[in-house]
């Protein structure tokens, strides 16, 4: 018997520990949170560890994890899943969200915002005391798995979408922020292999973009930036070359914020 | 825009470098005879880039870090004031190299000293000078190492140290007998300032606050609304970028309903129906906002009858494709437009392409558009705005909602005047309220205007174009997208932060019109 037949959620499971650096207490309160079921968002800046926390707690948790990265042509069906053709007939297939919830696994939806408000409405009985998930084109009420649990992530900023309150009031929260200097050049080190110095220098400089937040870029470089950074110092870049690469001309295209980005990496280093 | 004469030269990227460097943002000016700090503010001379600015700028921005506001000059004389200048220069210096190690690539090509220069006071200071940033620098004069030793003990650490050191350095100026006229003297490297703010005696000739122009303040004075029936007054929050926090109410907003005008206007028709038809065209995708997102052979559900005419096919071993799902059907929304023309003074300005002015360009860009819209049964409003600070910003509605585009509205429209500012965040709020109610899906604000925000009561360039990406985006938020055709000669970075790359498109001639609104649209 295949693994697929006895555990239809093998392929989703986290088998590696994925590195994560707390900064606080975020895994004994996400834990607590994971204990009784309750939805949860993880917000703030991209690229700060969102997605790698709950990589973290899934394979912590020993529950599989199914991702969807959602946008804004998601619709229902890419969700809750569809009818599909055989050759002579139809067939139900299950999308992720009722994978998730019909199998017990985590399911995380990135950047939720960005799907259409008449797609979110679908994770609202799932979120609430009910936990179901009303499977109308099969007429079927999927009923949660004890172990399932529904995470959200976005990315609040003034030039995004706002959550609905009826969404957002379902869920508890966790604000996450880039980690400060010593945390993000130890995960910048530890990610990367780099010498504690050379990536201090990675991270002091992927601060100062950071000051440029509103006022120039929408944000500043993301820890993800960073590390790709250290990496290209490792390959055996200069400082100045792989933060060029990595991080001052992929931020922003706006000539003005380009010009002072690349003045300050020349004063950086 | 403004109306007075602005420095060539932009100081965005250096405001931004600054901020950057130590997150400050201090006010610059530039057109200045020298490089001086006067109440926090920096003035720089004249330059064509700004990369010219760079070394003073970042010299003078190392003071507002890394200096006391101001310094005892008590007991110092003129010699040993300068001293003491220059060592505070060099101790601000060391301070920010030690932080930004670049920066002594953008310092030390300006120290050029040599012992050629001779042996006066200022060559001394200058030598020593170079001595302090320069390490392979040797010098051979006995006062430049004695001050480079000083500079290098632990007396220099602090500015209480600094001034010990200028006493004792001073002193010997003074036994060497070596003159020193306060009057000619120069700092020397050129790009440092002349330390004025060190001293409170000497806060000679401080900068002047940016004046008005007259012209721009008689041309302001001559505001006289057009008023038919009943105003509108409604206050709108400003973005103040420095507390990074809405100012409620801050901007008042008064509306008026044009006048039509007496007299009858010459108008080449033809040219006119020809630029209408040509606009229907991309404005009609407004009509039915919500296409059908996929193709039918892709989809959510099935649609019956497809799929018996699929299994028909397949068991007459048909290979035609046969789509099999419905697709979103298309739902009729009710978009609704404002054409917002920007009138201010600066808009009598010549379109790049010359022969007529920005404000005929945009009143005959909004009268063809309207129509095009009226044509394509979409809702629309034309409002033209111009400001004279926050408690008066103008907005003269040319076409309500519930009046038909008819020659009176083109009357109207030719009516408008150049004249007032640009406060463009409070007209973009006032523009996305009207409409945001009006429209069931999405709608859109069309700015027509030269590009650049800007107030008489504000000196800040950055703070409207900041208010102004605020009220984008808070439109966005509320389903009201935001585009705006450039004409003129606008900054486009300032128009491209306020509106997004895609948000703005470059127009000069009607003919230009219909490729730009169907960019803006895409």
């Amino acid at each position: 018997m295949s693994a697929i037949a006895t555990d239809p959620l093998a392929a989703y499971r986290v088998a590696n520990e994925p590195f994560y650096q707390p900064a606080n207490d975020e895994i004994s309160l996400f834990e607590a949170a994971y204990a009784r079921r309750l939805p949860f968002i993880l917000k703030g800046p991209t690229g700060c560890g969102k997605t790698r926390f709950i990589e973290h707690m899934a394979w912590r948790l020993q529950r599989p994890l199914l991702t969807v990265a959602c946008h804004e042509d998601l619709n229902a069906g890419d969700l809750i899943g569809r009818w599909l053709l055989d050759s002579d007939s139809t067939r139900w297939q299950d999308g992720p969200l009722t994978l998730a919830a019909r199998f017990g696994g985590i399911c995380y939806l990135d950047e939720l915002v960005e799907a259409r408000a008449n797609t979110t409405v679908v994770i609202h009985p799932l979120a609430d005391s009910r936990r179901i998930l009303p499977l109308a084109p099969c007429n079927e009420i999927v009923h949660a798995h004890p172990d399932f649990q529904l995470v959200i992530s976005y990315n609040p900023s003034p030039s995004r979408r706002e959550m609905k309150a009826a969404t957002r009031q379902r869920f508890c929260a966790m604000e996450f922020a880039y980690p400060d200097a010593e945390h993000e050049t130890a995960i910048v080190a530890r990610e990367t292999g780099l010498d504690d110095k050379r990536a201090a220098a990675v991270v002091s400089f992927g601060v100062r973009t950071r000051r440029l937040q509103n006022t120039g870029l929408d944000e500043g470089a993301s820890t993800r930036m960073l590390v790709r950074a250290a990496i290209l110092v490792t390959q055996g870049l200069s400082l100045t070359a792989a933060c060029r690469l990595a991080i001052v001309d992929a931020l922003s295209d706006d000539r003005s914020v380009q010009e002072a980005l690349h003045a300050a990496l020349d004063a950086s280093f | 825009m403004p109306l007075t004469a602005s420095v060539a030269m932009s100081t965005t990227p250096l405001t931004h470098w600054l901020r950057l460097l130590w997150n400050i943002s201090p006010p610059l000016n530039t057109g200045s005879d020298l490089p001086f700090i006067a109440e926090g503010r920096i003035h720089l001379p004249a330059c064509t880039n700004w990369h010219g600015h760079r070394a003073a700028a970042a010299h003078a921005a190392a003071h507002l870090v890394y200096s006391p506001t101001t310094f005892d000059g008590a007991g110092l004389v003129p010699i040993a004031r300068a001293v003491m200048a220059m060592l505070e220069d060099a101790r601000v210096e060391a301070l920010a190299m030690r932080e930004l190690p670049g920066l002594s690539r953008l310092w030390r090509p300006h120290h050029v000293a040599t012992p050629a220069l001779g042996s006066t006071f200022e060559a001394l200071l200058e030598r020593l000078a170079r001595a302090l940033i320069d390490p392979d620098y040797e010098d051979p004069d006995a006062w430049v190492r004695k001050g480079r030793d000083l500079f290098h003990s632990d007396l220099a650490l602090n500015p209480a140290g600094i001034k010990t050191i200028a006493l004792r350095l001073g002193h010997d100026i003074g036994q060497m007998r070596l003159q020193f006229n306060v009057k000619t003297y120069r700092t020397a490297p050129a790009y440092r300032d002349d330390s004025r703010w060190m001293w409170s005696a000497d806060l000679l000739g401080a900068a002047s606050p940016p004046k008005t122009s007259g012209a721009s303040r008689a041309q302001d004075d001559e505001i006289a609304p057009s008023v038919d029936g009943e105003s509108i007054v409604v206050r709108y929050p400003e973005w103040d970028r420095l507390i990074s926090r809405h100012r409620v109410g801050w901007c008042t907003v008064v509306q008026h309903l044009a006048t039509t005008p007496k007299v009858s206007v010459a108008h080449d028709d033809s040219f006119m129906r020809e630029s209408v038809r040509r606009l229907r065209v991309p404005l009609r995708s407004l009509k039915t906002a919500f296409a059908p997102r996929r193709r039918p052979e892709e989809g959510e559900t099935f649609d019956i009858d497809a799929l018996i005419d699929r299994q028909v096919g397949r068991r007459m071993r048909s290979t035609a494709a046969m789509p099999v799902y419905r697709g979103p059907d298309p739902r009729e929304e009710r978009t609704a437009v404002c054409i917002l023309i920007d009138q201010s003074a600066s808009t009598a300005g010549l379109c790049k392409s010359g022969g007529q002015t920005i404000l005929e360009f945009a009143t005959a860009t909004a009268g063809a558009a309207g129509a095009a819209l009226d044509g394509e049964g979409v809702p629309c409003i034309i409002a033209g705005f111009s400001s004279h600070g926050r408690h008066d910003v103008r907005v003269t509605l040319v076409k309500p909602f519930d009046k038909v585009f008819d020659r009176s509205v083109g009357l109207r429209l030719h009516s408008l005047r150049a004249r007032g500012s640009t406060r463009l965040g409070a007209a973009l709020r006032h523009a996305s309220s009207q409409i945001a109610n009006r429209s069931s899906g999405s709608s859109w604000v069309i700015l027509i205007s030269d590009g650049e925000p800007h107030d008489i009561d504000v000196h800040d360039s950055r703070y409207l174009v900041e208010d102004a990406r605020d009220a984008v985006n808070t439109a966005a938020r509320a389903g009201v997208r935001i585009g705006c055709l450039v004409a003129g000669n606008g900054r486009g970075e300032d128009v491209r932060r306020i509106f997004g790359r895609s948000g703005v498109q470059t127009v000069n001639e009607l003919d230009e019109v219909p490729r730009a609104i169907r960019r803006l649209l895409a």
